[in-house]
């Protein structure tokens, strides 16, 4: 070991007592992987809770794994509060060999040395088909699948963001649905006219709030641009910031949104659009599953693509979600034996089918209310992930420049003008005093 | 070889166990994140780099650090003058009133309530369509009626949210003091003409000085690390607005990275750092001035 290594590696161990309790407090057995022997027992710490639809789904692969090759599956489910558990655990080498990862963490797994290599198991057939692991997948998952350096989780389903509507109620946008911003301005203006509410917003959710700047930045400028005012505040000088936060005025100005959205607490917002209260709601692809209890009867829950300004190609998000190895683990074989067993098809299309999800496999057939979406995401030439990967790389800044600003935006405290003034200035003070 | 030698001898190996628990979970700990906020470090497996006082000039400079740092303190002013007027008013209206004990213990209530109940009932409430405002309605008070947790108004509904909340808890240490208060001298003092307040200054206040002076300090020291309360008004579905955080939420927003991002941990310990200090500050400076000579209550 370098003199480098036993330093991290001490750092590491000192990290693990500091961060209080974080080892120890959850219940969970750490031990170090075992070396080889028989059949290997993988290890796995998953974010889902007992009970979730996810969770069955690894349920049935896994044992349908360990009946085919006698490998066992050791699972902690832990819930989302696995995350600071599991960096300590991963970061100390006591980690489990298998774990949750997508792409708001991916660069920052990988930057820390967690991920191991995936590329052979990409080259890899999947048992009982014809095609490789690579192969099952669209370029835009297997991008939204990779850090710096390549692939770095088994992707198992896609969230993306759009529209949602009700298309019992309005089955002529559902036949003729708008494409353009102006022509979706004009379906708002018409709702409006007809005396309902056009747009629900649960607005103290800032991380909601902030789809519409991010969105709009996607349309403009496309992918990199809204990260990209993170990294250089001269970049809030671009046309297309401003006219971005435009557009987000627009919404504001034009009185679209339901009375004091922005004292609206979550899912407040979301369950009256499911009862009709609101024509649309701009979310995320999960919304439909969330508010499914919720809905009117009758409700059929469809989207619309967010619309393109100025004749733009459409810029469209597939976040990754899925299974990571753990570079440490001793039993990466057997790791990537599951991985690969997992991509079978009839495991991945639990995700559709089960979970009512996007699976990530390109020949899954998706819930007929994300179809829309997921054709387009097929179809797009140009993708993103999670806001523009800006809260993944830019935490800081996202958590205490970007959100609360264009909160400010958003409810009306501000304007266009003020805001790009504000984020530039706020922008550059940040980067002085953060490096 | 003295008896007292013997026992010197005998305590070391009895208070070994304590001194190296203490060691390893807390002394060894806090240097770490002492050492941690010099450097640029985003937790285990980032390689450590040291930044020497940038985190803490980062601090300075960061507007929603300052703000969350303002709040903190208007919190701890304003909330502990709500806290212990209710206090007050409570030990001279339960004096020698019937069920005096019951609403104590009613008081109290909310203490024990988890803070995500509260979160949820509060949310019922104080939604823009929700039971206050449709009380106010009723009562035909439309022009009070608020986005009570819009980002500009929540951080004020969430003061009063904390007063309700944790009164019942100082109140019951206050308490505990007055119980100790001979009840002759309130008979006195009534056959003297005292109203009840006077009774209050003159005799409660006093007399029971000790427990309130221990309930002031822990009023600040928790309210310096006022969290859930926020997280219960604001919801955990994404980051709290700059206008509601603590210092606390602040710094949990650095170590976990918030809702969409990454954890910074040597940020964080900065403002563990900053906390711990201000908060050591503050606590010797009102043991200072709340010191006084004990009553003996003979």
């Amino acid at each position: 070991m370098s003199r480098r290594q036993t330093l991290k590696r001490s750092l590491g161990l000192f990290a693990a007592i500091a961060v209080a309790g974080a080892t120890v407090g959850c219940g969970t057995q750490l031990r170090e992987p075992e070396a080889g022997g028989e059949a290997a027992t993988i290890t796995y710490w998953s974010a889902w809770n007992e009970g979730e639809a996810q969770q069955k789904i690894f349920e049935t692969v896994r044992e349908a794994f360990t009946a085919e090759t006698g490998i066992e599956i050791e699972v902690e489910y832990l819930g989302r509060q696995v995350t600071t558990t599991l960096v300590n655990a991963l970061g100390t080498g006591t980690g489990p060999d298998l774990f949750d990862a997508g792409s708001r963490n991916l660069r920052d797994y990988e930057q820390r040395g967690f991920l191991a290599d995936m590329s052979d198991l990409m080259k890899t057939t999947i048992p009982g088909e014809d095609n490789t692991v690579e192969e099952s997948f669209s370029a835009a998952v297997l991008s939204a699948a990779s850090g710096e350096k390549g692939v770095g989780i088994l992707p198992t389903y896609v969230n993306s963001n759009a529209i949602w509507f009700n298309a019992a109620a309005h089955p002529e946008i559902d036949k003729n649905p708008p494409e353009t911003w102006e022509e979706f301005i004009a379906v708002l203006d018409a709702e409006k006219a007809a005396g309902r509410v056009p747009l629900g917003a649960d607005g103290t959710v800032p991380g909601y709030n902030v789809f519409w700047f991010y969105q709009f930045m996607m349309q403009t400028s496309g992918p990199g641009s809204l990260r990209a005012l993170a990294e250089d505040a001269a970049n809030w000088d671009a046309s297309e910031v401003l006219q971005s936060a435009q557009m987000v005025q627009q919404i504001v100005d034009g009185g679209y949104l339901q009375a004091d959205y922005m004292g609206t607490k979550y899912p407040d917002a979301q369950n009256r659009w499911a009862q009709n209260e609101y024509s649309f709601i701009l979310g995320g692809s999960y919304l439909e599953g969330e508010t499914r209890a919720q809905q009117a009867s009758g409700f059929t829950a469809r989207t619309i693509l967010f619309p393109t300004v100025d004749g733009n190609e459409r810029t469209m998000e597939a976040t990754a979600s899925g299974l990571a190895a753990n570079a440490d683990s001793k039993n990466l074989d057997a790791v990537k034996q599951f991985l690969a067993f997992a991509a079978k098809k009839e495991y991945q299309e639990l995700y559709s089918t089960e979970a009512g999800f996007i699976a990530a496999r390109q020949d899954v057939t998706p819930p007929e209310t994300l179809e829309t979406l997921v054709d387009a995401i097929a179809d797009a030439t140009s993708t993103t992930q999670t806001y523009d990967l800006a809260g993944a790389l830019h935490s800081a800044w996202w958590n205490d420049v970007l959100l609360p600003l264009n909160d400010q935006l958003f409810s009306g405290a501000i304007d266009a003008e003020q805001f790009v003034a504000l984020g530039k200035e706020q922008t550059a003070a940040h980067i002085s005093a953060n490096g | 070889m003295s008896d007292h030698n013997d026992v010197g001898r005998l305590a070391l190996p009895f208070l070994a166990p304590a001194v190296i628990f203490m060691t390893v979970t807390l002394a060894i700990p806090s240097v770490f994140t002492l050492v941690v906020s010099f450097t640029s470090w985003s937790g285990p497996g980032d390689e450590l780099s040291w930044v020497g006082l940038r985190n803490y000039v980062g601090l300075w400079s960061s507007n929603a650090f300052r703000t969350s740092f303002l709040n903190t303190f208007v919190m701890l002013v304003v909330g502990g003058l709500g806290v212990f007027l209710v206090v007050f008013a409570s030990l001279i209206g339960l004096r020698a009133m019937r069920g005096a004990a019951f609403v104590r213990s009613a008081v109290f209530v909310p203490v024990i309530i988890s803070p995500i109940a509260i979160g949820v009932a509060f949310g019922f409430l104080l939604n823009p369509n929700g039971g206050v405002n449709q009380l106010l309605h009723a009562l035909s008070l439309d022009g009070l009626r608020r986005a009570w947790l819009s980002p500009d108004v929540v951080f004020q509904v969430i003061i009063v949210g904390l007063i309700w909340s944790v009164s019942g808890y100082y109140l019951a240490i206050v308490a505990t003091g007055v119980d100790q208060i001979p009840p002759y001298l309130y008979e006195e003092a009534e056959l003297a003409g005292a109203s009840k307040v006077q009774q209050f200054w003159m005799i409660t206040l006093p007399l029971s000085w000790e427990s309130l002076s221990v309930a002031i300090v822990l009023w600040i020291i928790s309210s310096m690390k006022t969290f859930e309360i926020v997280i219960a008004f604001v919801g955990s579905q994404s980051v709290p607005p700059v206008q509601a955080r603590t210092a606390a939420v602040q710094q949990y927003l650095a170590t976990t990275g918030g809702t969409d991002g990454n954890p910074q941990l040597a940020y964080a310990s900065a403002i563990g750092i900053v906390l711990f200090l201000l908060t050591s500050v503050l606590v010797i400076l009102v043991r200072r001035i709340l010191r006084r000579d004990k009553v003996e209550l003979s």
